[in-house]
């Protein structure tokens, strides 16, 4: 279906012009372009069974519905990349509802599962910000017409997210009762995020994709500028956490072993082992966490149901 | 102490969580009354199972607090219907900006 | 005949607590059921639709609760504010349990909800004035998930063998109903104070008219319900 040749389709992409389909596009682009779809659409679509399952502990009605809320937006958003998906000729039914569990291509942090209310809006704090981050650097960099015009949309909702995630760390921590589970939280989850953005730009550069506008930033410029936001959050809430400013190198230094050895029963970095390799992290993200068959099974219940009957 | 029209004009400062549009532009604000120092807003959502009932809550509060004289704000959720006709002209352009209508 | 006989503790005012408490229970656990299958539904479309209607359903929930707050009843009614906030809760049993397929859900939340809808309606014009603006917004938002709810039953009973959908509407409408004479018991009392405008066979009879309606589209057979009570 792709029908442009390669020096078509840099130049297209060199003059600012967007690609609005195949006819614009190389074989390899479009290759490039749904796996990077299909990574943001997993990512979504993962995150709505992550947040329900920890949405039962909601303290109020009231905090149950924002939960909800943020939940069918994750969901609207991974129901938009499947359809640029499914114009793009991949059976998303297939996608979302046969494929294997190892196969969904969403991040590790996901198979960890949330288990209270504290960790959930943490989540929202964190992970909805890492998303905000990623979908952010697409929006502006992307050279898909129609991923641009869809992410407008997927931007502001996303801010509700973060908002959301933001309130209630600051409620739960002006109270010492709940400051120290918030605390507890923060202390896996802020390093899972880091782990997040992927393998550092020494070990892998992204020139590729960066020149075919299939993304903007490199990973390392990613994390950064997560970090530019999250960490600043947690200093005025009074958190710690294993990163700071340093004005001399102007950019945020990681005061951990990173990247490191998780430990998935107790939720905690092995950080007394110290750093670990990047393979290491890879291979583990490959065995996929605790929660992963568990949240795609649920995902795909009703379709086998109904299969079975049909 | 503000007048009613004060407190609309602080109100067009106050924005949805999700859109980029304010809550008087939405058509949210449905009767802005100033008594004393207590101003009582009253408010109706987008829909009654709107997730962000309370951050607009707490926005609306903060903002009108900020103006001299006023002592307290009352947030009153009314029941009003709304639907896109309440949305002023200014609002819906700046929803077709952003590709929400 | 005072119109404000619910703001004295009276046959009035309980029978009111007792109408307001099943209609918000039942719409919390709806809701707490329905928002299960955001995760889960055949299509994301479905999914998303999940998703609003729960919202929407706790937020009708959550609007009728104050309404208890302000009555002067003999034992108060707190607000749920989580399925395990009350010892005595006032829905259909059940909607205390996690539906396991995905038929129970769109049966449940179709016959559940327009009882709701026919109870709620009856207060639209309520001398109430709080619970009569309420149960406006309420009906007016209930469009969207009528033709939901009743766009997947017709969808999903016709790919299944005949007898597996009949059979669960049948026993769910038997439960929607027995609760639902529970709930509108007080509303002769009700109906006479000008707080609603039709008595609990009136609702009754609405609902399985709007039922039947709806199920003869789909050509399931629905045995006469055993009269209430």
């Amino acid at each position: 279906m792709a029908a442009a040749t390669d020096s078509a389709l840099l130049q297209r992409i060199q003059e600012g012009r967007l690609v609005e389909g195949p006819e614009h596009a190389t074989e390899r682009y479009l290759e490039g372009l749904k796996r990077t779809l299909v990574v943001s659409a997993d990512t979504e679509l993962i995150s709505a069974p992550a947040y329900l399952r920890a949405a039962r502990h909601a303290p109020s009605l009231n905090a149950y519905v924002s939960a909800l809320g943020i939940i069918q937006d994750e969901l609207g958003h991974a129901h938009i990349a499947y359809r640029l998906l499914e114009d793009l000729g991949v059976d998303t039914e297939a996608l979302v509802y046969e494929r294997d569990p190892k196969d969904f291509k969403y991040p590790y942090a996901f198979d960890v599962p949330l288990d209270t209310w504290t960790e959930l809006v943490v989540a929202n704090a964190f992970y909805d910000r890492a998303g905000f981050v990623l979908l952010g650097d697409i929006f502006r960099h992307t050279s898909y017409g129609p991923w641009k015009r869809a992410l407008v949309k997927v931007d502001r909702e996303e801010n509700f997210h973060l908002r959301h995630g933001e309130r209630w760390m600051e409620i739960l921590a002006s109270d010492p009762s709940t400051k120290a589970e918030l605390q507890r939280a923060v202390d896996w989850m802020f390093v899972m995020t880091l782990e997040w953005f992927g393998l550092p730009d020494h070990l892998k550069r992204h020139t590729e994709q960066i020149e075919y506008g299939l993304k903007g930033s490199t990973n390392d410029q990613l994390r950064q500028q997560w970090m530019s936001t999250a960490v600043p959050l947690c200093e005025r809430l009074g958190l710690r956490v294993p990163a700071h400013y340093d004005p001399d190198r102007g950019e945020y230094v990681i005061d951990c072993p990173f990247p490191a050895e998780f430990d998935e029963q107790s939720k905690r970095w092995r950080f007394e082992d110290g750093p670990v390799s990047w393979d290491a992290v890879l291979a583990r993200w490959r065995r996929r966490g605790p929660a992963n068959g568990e949240f795609v099974e649920q995902l795909q219940r009703g379709w086998r149901q109904l299969r079975a009957v049909a | 102490m503000p007048t009613a029209e004060q407190v609309r004009q602080v109100l067009r400062s106050v924005l949805d969580p999700e859109y980029p549009v304010s809550v008087v532009d939405l058509g949210l604000v449905r009767g802005v009354e100033v008594q004393g120092g207590v101003v009582r807003v009253r408010l109706t959502f987008t829909s009654l199972g709107c997730p962000c009932v309370e951050l607009i809550q707490e926005d609306v509060r903060r903002a009108v607090l900020q103006l001299d004289g006023v002592e307290d704000v009352v947030v009153e959720q009314v029941f009003e219907p709304w639907s896109r006709q309440h949305i002023s002209p200014e609002g819906l352009r700046r929803l077709r900006e952003v590709g929400v209508v | 005949m005072s119109q404000d006989r619910w703001t004295e503790s009276g046959p009035v005012a309980e029978a009111l607590g007792t109408f307001v408490a099943a209609v918000a229970d039942a719409k919390f656990f709806l809701g707490r059921r329905v928002a299960e299958w955001s995760v889960g539904a055949p299509e994301l479309e479905s999914a998303v639709a999940c998703a609003a209607v729960a919202q929407e359903e706790l937020g009708h929930a959550r609007v009728l609760y104050p309404l208890l707050a302000d009555l002067p009843l003999r034992t108060p009614l707190a607000p749920l504010e989580r399925e395990d906030g009350r010892a005595v809760v006032f829905c259909p049993e059940f909607l205390r349990q996690p539906w396991r397929s995905w038929l129970e859900a769109v049966v449940g939340l179709a016959l559940v909800d327009t009882a709701l809808t026919v109870a709620l309606q009856a207060a639209t014009s309520s001398a109430h004035e709080e619970l009569a603006r309420r149960a406006c917004r309420i009906v007016e938002e209930e469009r969207f998930h009528t033709v939901f709810a009743w766009g997947r039953v017709r969808a999903l009973v016709s790919r299944l063998p005949a007898d597996a959908g009949e059979s669960l509407i049948a026993t769910r409408l038997a439960q929607v109903l027995r609760w639902l004479s529970d709930a509108t018991a007080g509303l002769g009392v009700l109906r006479a104070a000008g707080v609603v405008d039709a008595t609990g066979d009136a609702v009754r009879e609405r609902y399985l008219t709007q039922v039947r309606a709806q199920l003869e589209g789909l050509e399931v057979q629905i045995p006469e319900p055993v009269a209430a009570g």
